[in-house]
């Protein structure tokens, strides 16, 4: 019996990590099953969950004992995946021999390149109209649904972290998964595992977890205003090259440690809106649609037990939670100010959507809002805070990353 | 840091950030006066 064990070391590499790690591991195996399963149902975000729940069920289950890269004359667990764990870049050269993922991850993952290539997908889909049109409100809206990002940093050094753990956690507020991927590489590369799949993971969840929140914090006769007197301004071509080309320069001026990040979102807007059909093309179906599938699969390959074990795991899922659920309360909060300054022509829906989980909460406000008014067509106007949303998380977490490494 | 200075400095960090966004909308105001209309 146990030399047909041994013809299968993954089955033994079970008795050979402590029993806890054994269990989790088996846990994360059925985890990654429900991914795949809730992504393919559509109950969660498919796009991401599909290829990071495939990750979390491999990278689990190919576990054996191997030659340790970092000291060869030892034996360690690993997988044929990657070692996040390597430094130097000896290691790294090493790794990349071995581990069929490493060179995808020493290149794109670990510069943040990976966090660009998205936003950069990001800006080329990303309409500006609704933003351009009505820039004051869609500011107004955006401001008070980063609640989270603002009020997630006290509570996370409350809760142990220092401050630049607590500065990459409290970006999960902006709902924004390449900012907290470029924010948690910057300020907290030891907890960027366990932050990024923590971000990614709410995420998926918030287009079926905020419409809770909306019936818990809006009354149906607010959820149902149609906006039927509100117009949508349009906007020429030539304003929103020039607004991009304009903001993305000063933006960069003003913080250059998050130039990467602004330079990529407002690329894309610019390639969008020159209309060069190629690079359009390139932009979205290949670089956003490449980079979401190995960013999903890398995360779900990153999260292998010995990450869920870590014990600040449960404090990254309650400050996740929270910094998402001050920032839809915030958002609302947001909404109801202005549908009281309207008159009651706003509906208050739109305020969660400067949560700037592009597009998903504008699809949320929307859905809401419908579901109560049939003639209720509230998206063109969720849109503009929706993309406010994303300007205003890149500013505050710009912010972060400056102002942080100063104390 | 303590709490309390923690969240004087994210206080901080969010009144520059609403600062900046201000400083966008005006951005988006005189390109609009410099740009034609769709």
């Amino acid at each position: 019996m146990e030399q047909l064990l041994h013809v299968f070391p993954g089955l033994i590499s079970f008795s050979q990590m402590p029993t806890e790690m054994a269990i989790a591991r088996i846990i994360l195996i059925f985890v990654g099953f429900g991914m795949v399963y809730f992504g393919y149902k559509d109950i969660l975000e498919p796009l991401l969950m599909i290829p990071m729940g495939v990750g979390v069920c491999l990278v689990n289950a190919g576990i054996f004992m191997m030659p340790d890269l970092i000291d060869p004359s030892k034996q360690k667990l690993g997988t044929m995946f990657l070692d996040a764990m390597v430094q130097t870049s000896d290691q790294h050269i090493n790794a990349m021999q071995v581990y069929f993922l490493q060179p995808i991850y020493a290149l794109t993952f670990s510069n943040g390149l990976i966090a660009c290539m998205v936003f950069l997908g990001i800006g080329a889909i990303t309409e500006l109209d609704f933003f351009i049109g009505n820039p004051k409100l869609s500011l107004m809206l955006a401001i008070p649904a980063e609640l989270g990002t603002f009020l997630t940093f006290p509570v996370a050094i409350w809760m142990g972290f220092n401050p630049k753990e607590a500065a990459a956690i409290a970006t999960i507020g902006g709902a924004d998964g390449p900012m907290v991927l470029f924010a948690s590489l910057k300020l907290a590369k030891n907890l960027f595992v366990p932050i990024s799949v923590v971000s990614y993971l709410y995420l998926s969840i918030v287009y079926s977890g905020y419409p809770f929140l909306i019936k818990a914090l809006v009354p149906k006769r607010f959820r149902g205003i149609d906006m039927k007197e509100m117009t949508i301004t349009k906007v020429s071509a030539e304003e929103k090259l020039a607004f991009s080309l304009v903001t993305g320069t000063v933006l960069s001026l003003l913080f250059p440690v998050a130039a990467p990040l602004f330079v990529s979102f407002f690329l894309g807007v610019i390639i969008r809106e020159s209309k060069v059909t190629r690079y359009m093309f390139f932009a979205d179906d290949i670089i956003l649609t490449g980079s979401t599938l190995f960013l999903g699969f890398i995360l779900g390959c990153l999260l292998s037990a010995d990450v869920v074990v870590e014990p600040r795991m449960m404090k990254l899922l309650i400050l996740g939670f929270v910094a998402l659920f001050l920032s839809g309360v915030g958002g609302l909060l947001g909404g109801y100010a202005v549908c009281w300054l309207s008159k009651g022509k706003i509906n208050p829906l739109i305020g969660i959507a400067g949560v700037s989980c592009v597009p998903s909460t504008a699809k949320v406000a929307h859905k809401c809002a419908n579901a109560v008014n049939e003639e209720a067509f509230i998206l063109p106007f969720a849109m503009g805070p929706n993309i406010a949303g994303v300007i205003t998380t890149a500013v505050i977490t710009a912010i972060y990353v400056t102002k942080v490494q100063l104390l | 840091m303590g709490v309390w200075d923690a969240f004087k400095f994210a206080l901080n960090v969010y009144m520059l950030m609403t600062a900046i966004t201000i400083l966008v909308w005006v951005m988006i105001v005189i390109i609009g006066k410099f740009t034609k209309k769709g």
